[in-house]
């Protein structure tokens, strides 16, 4: 019994003694943990340049990190610059939380004209700026050379139409010569990711075609209009009546699909620049092939905006300062080196690590990528879109009337 | 054993209720202020409650929470007092094994459910691969994407996952039972059974009474199997009334509905456990 | 003789349920070994081949989860301890007195437990920011009784229900205080459940993730599961380095029970029968 007294005793002492508490005065930055080391060489370089300010960096995981954000913001406890996604910009600036960015950054000497105007759209709410972006990537269509050759199609003549997509789906969707079954494109279907993953991957084929989830203005729906629900079940299609994407797809998120392309089972998925790094490092056997998105006949391609932005909440202590360390990195070679794609400051792209013949469809996506809608009610929507999508995808339901459905359901939501 | 003035057991459980009532009543409080208020402070009436219910998917919602946490608690409990009782006989290894029955419970949520969903696969899952070999099944199952299937196999992760939790409880009740219970009928040439029958459960009944509680309050809060591994989905048909919570919350920042799910939900729950203990408070008078 | 006979009847069972209980694990644990390339495979592959320990290396050498092991350690022995001395005098009140108003007070107790997690976490944070406990060990091990502190006090009142009442009325007629029979008498009786619920409360705040998440900001106060997220980056999880950190915390906990065993031997030892 006195032994387990002393053990408890001696673990409360190391317990206090380890209760520190942050200086007030430091200006935290909420970085990411793939970009904390990158984030500490920044900081490092930023208060050499501005010796009155400590910059102390702290590292956010991708698990949770909305709740976490919000946490902070709702609490009025808050660090000083997040780095977000740039999906959750405005619904974020909604709650009233953020700092209107333009006049602080403009008068710090940032140049708006060199940045992405699509990035600066996704932190664009009410006429004003309430973040900064710095990353920005589109999909492409990465597809498995092998797998071509193996079907006779030409790996150098990737898909350029909606038609020539159908018929080398449908081409690659075979029992290879190992023995293997191979299907022609992974539909994102389910998983953890989501609904995320599954609307990147098929807004974009509405979007193409016309249609969408919302009009032009964010106030109709067009969920269910010809040109949409001809999208939707060109992309439902492909699963259940086709059968190029694999019976997983159900299960399928943006991982379980790039871990399929890797094994041979899927010759073609949507992805950004970082699934090409994945898939070399994983399995460096197979040769790839990037093409910009197919679109249908006569049309342009399209895809959305993903990426990054810094926001700085409305009670950071250190406002002053932290818009000083987000104008720091709007430089572009900054940005270059900072983001895990490419960077939302345009002439950044000039940068050696950019320059990859592989990396050529992307930059071209960039210039089709458009933003997600920027209504605060974007996120509710997309659950609800997604929920009918697997409703279709499971031929519980028509893709007609599931647009349908879903359409009432949005229009409930916008109404609210 | 009651005293007359100030009894004794409130002197006992006094620390316990003002730590937990300093921690818990301003969260209670915000809670419920939040329900009843809109995103700017303004009140809202009921409004807030209104749109909780009157999504189209409630219902089959509330019937998913209702399957999920019956399942759950039922194969938890069976599983693990079987577990329980068979750990409490003497075998060779038996310390070993003791201890190998904790893993499921002692690892990491996320992790367990990733692993579930990866074994789970259809294509790459080793599930489907072994049952293939073995001949059971002759193309893959879909077990997370197939309506009939997603919630039994979710249920059956979580079955493992907490079945270890009953059994230690189970164990440590069955340590306290005099041996002398069971030397009386082994005299009588009593069988297993009757020992389970007549001497383990009854000795196990208060035990048995919180644990079930507790589970059932558990199942009721449990997110992280359902969330990361199918996130409620194909089509709504695993979702349940917490995920929807936690959605509304972080995902929606509706902060005022979440609120007034969680006031609805936090009566549904205490309308059960007040009746749970109408009648565990009846069985204990005698 | 029957004990034999037992052994031979007990032993497919149990085989059966270790199977069940560890399969999933193992299927981690050799993961751990395999080289990226051998993750997914189709069909799947049993065995790495050949195996390699850089998953290891990286967890161990290369993360933060040795730092966040320590902290993880100091929470939650903290919050354990503190939760198993609250509850042992609450359960018990709970279970040797009658009083007015008991039904409800253990009611009252299990109220954390019925707010979700999503409701709470706004409020709690702005409780331990009020009381500067942000980012402390202090504030962590405090918010984790909300979890673990309930089903201590649940648990043992249940245990301690399960001992014959006259043991302690003798003591009584004896002259002994109430505190001395909790100590003398009924705390070695219950100790297989309090070792039980000792586990619980540790397992529960080993593994707890929205709550450090939110409450833990720096790297010096940081927990296991963080570390665990850690190794997911924006495109991807190193899920060889997940599945060698998932075994690195795991382990020692079941390694701890083994140890424990003989705790709930010695319960067994000194129980009624001596009495």
């Amino acid at each position: 019994m006195k032994r387990k007294t002393r053990i408890l005793a001696a673990g409360l002492a190391l317990m206090l003694s380890h209760a520190t508490c942050a200086s007030a005065a430091d200006l935290v930055w909420w970085t990411m943990n793939w970009n904390e080391q990158k984030a500490k060489d920044f900081a490092a370089e930023f208060m050499k340049e501005n010796p009155g300010i400590n910059v102390r960096v702290e590292a956010n995981v991708a698990g949770g990190l909305q709740s976490r954000i919000l946490v902070a913001l709702q609490s009025g406890s808050t660090p000083d610059l997040i780095d977000v996604q740039n999906g959750v910009n405005i619904p974020l600036a909604e709650t009233g939380k953020l700092e209107p960015l333009r006049d602080h950054l403009t008068a710090a000497g940032v140049n708006f004209d060199d940045v992405l105007p699509a990035s600066l759209d996704t932190a664009t709410f009410n006429g004003e700026l309430y973040g900064l972006p710095f990353q920005a990537e589109a999909h492409a269509l990465i597809y498995n050379k092998g797998a071509y050759k193996e079907a006779g199609l030409d790996p150098d003549k990737p898909p350029q139409t909606w038609t020539e997509f159908l018929d080398s789906a449908k081409a690659l969707t075979r029992t290879n010569s190992a023995g293997q079954k191979v299907y022609g494109y992974g539909v994102s279907g389910g998983g953890a990711d989501q609904p995320g993953n599954a609307l990147f991957r098929s807004l974009p084929f509405m979007w193409m075609n016309g249609g969408g989830i919302l009009g032009p203005d964010n106030k109709e729906v067009t969920i269910n209009s010809p040109e949409s629900v001809e999208a939707v079940k060109f992309y439902v299609d492909l699963f259940t009546t086709l059968k190029v994407s694999p019976p997983s797809t159900l299960e399928n998120d943006s991982n379980a699909l790039r871990r399929l392309f890797q094994v041979g089972n899927v010759a073609m998925i949507p992805g950004a620049t970082s699934d090409i790094e994945r898939i070399r490092e994983a399995a460096p056997e197979i040769e790839l092939g990037v093409a910009p998105l197919p679109h249908p006949d006569g049309k342009e391609t399209a895809v959305i905006l993903g990426g990054w932005n810094f926001i700085i909440p409305k009670d950071a202590p250190n406002k002053e300062a932290a818009i000083k360390l987000a104008a720091f990195m709007a430089n572009a070679g900054r940005q270059a080196a900072y983001t895990t794609t490419f960077p939302a400051a345009m002439s950044g792209l000039q940068a050696q690590r950019f320059n990859d013949p592989l990396m050529d469809a992307h930059k071209t996506m960039l210039q089709h990528a458009r933003p997600q809608p920027a209504i605060p009610q974007w996120g509710q929507i997309g659950q609800i879109y997604y929920n009918y999508l697997q409703e279709a995808l499971l031929e519980g339901s028509t893709v007609q009337e599931a647009m349908d459905a879903a359409a009432e359901e949005i229009k409930s939501v916008l109404s609210q | 054993m009651t005293s007359r003035n100030i009894s004794p057991g409130l002197w006992f459980i006094l620390p316990t209720m003002l730590l937990l009532a300093t921690l818990i009543i301003y969260p209670m409080l915000s809670t419920v202020e939040l329900s009843l208020t809109d995103s700017s402070g303004a009140f809202a009436g009921m409004r807030n409650f209104n749109v909780a219910i009157s999504a189209p998917s409630t219902r089959l919602i509330l019937f998913n929470t209702a399957y999920y946490v019956i399942g759950s608690v039922v194969f938890q409990l069976l599983l693990g007092i079987l577990a329980g009782i068979l750990l409490n006989q003497q075998f060779a290894g038996r310390s070993v094994v003791r201890s190998l029955m904790l893993i499921p419970w002692v690892v990491p949520g996320i992790v367990a459910a990733m692993t579930w969903a990866w074994m789970f696969h259809t294509d790459y899952g080793i599930i489907n691969y072994m049952l293939m070999q073995l001949g059971i099944i002759s193309e893959p199952v879909g077990w997370l994407t197939d309506p009939d299937t997603v919630m039994p196999a979710l249920i059956a992760v979580n079955a493992w996952k907490m079945f270890p939790f009953v059994a230690v409880m189970v164990l440590a009740g069955l340590q306290s039972v005099p041996d002398e219970l069971y030397e009386a009928v082994r005299v009588d040439g009593a069988s297993f059974w009757h020992e389970i029958w007549h001497i383990m459960l009854p000795q196990l009944q208060p035990v048995l009474v919180s644990v079930t509680l507790l589970l059932t309050i558990w199942a009721l809060d449990g997110i992280t199997i359902i969330y990361s591994i199918t996130g409620g989905g194909p089509a709504n048909r695993s979702m349940i009334f917490p995920i929807q919570i936690y959605v509304q919350a972080f995902e929606y920042f509706e902060f005022n509905r979440a609120a007034a799910m969680a006031v609805l939900y936090f009566l549904f729950i205490a309308v059960i456990i007040v009746l749970y203990m109408r009648m565990f408070a009846a069985q204990d008078k005698d | 003789m029957q004990d034999r006979r037992r052994t031979l009847v007990i032993s497919l069972p149990v085989a059966l349920l270790v199977l069940v209980a560890v399969f999933p694990f193992l299927w981690m644990a050799v993961s751990a070994f395999k080289p990226l390339a051998q993750l997914y495979t189709i069909p799947p592959r049993w065995l790495p081949d050949p195996p390699t320990l850089v998953n290891f290396k990286t967890v161990l050498f290369e993360s933060n989860i040795p730092r966040y092991f320590v902290n993880s350690l100091i929470i939650s022995i903290g919050s354990t301890s503190l939760a198993l001395i609250f509850a042992i005098f609450a359960a018990y009140g709970f279970a040797r007195f009658d009083f007015r108003g008991r039904s409800a007070a253990l009611a009252f107790v299990l109220i954390g437990q019925l707010l979700p997690t999503a409701t709470v976490i706004v409020p709690l944070y702005i409780v331990l920011n009020y009381l500067g406990l942000i980012n402390t060990y202090l504030g962590l091990i405090l918010v984790y009784l909300i979890l673990t502190l309930p089903l201590s006090v649940w648990m043992l009142t249940g245990y301690f229900r399960g001992i014959p009442k006259e043991l302690e009325d003798a003591a009584i007629i004896d002259g002994a205080s109430h505190l001395g029979v909790l100590f003398r008498i009924s705390l070695p009786l219950v100790s297989p459940g309090i070792i039980a619920v000792a586990l619980y409360s540790f397992v529960a705040t080993w593994n707890e993730f929205v709550f450090a998440l939110s409450f833990a900001t720096e790297k010096e106060m940081k927990t296991l599961p963080i570390g665990l997220a850690e190794f997911s980056t924006e495109f991807d999880t190193d899920w060889g380095a997940v599945m060698a950190a998932s075994f690195v915390m795991t382990l020692p906990i079941a390694l701890i029970f083994l140890v424990m065993q003989r705790m709930f031997v010695s319960g067994l030892m000194s129980g009624a029968t001596k009495g």
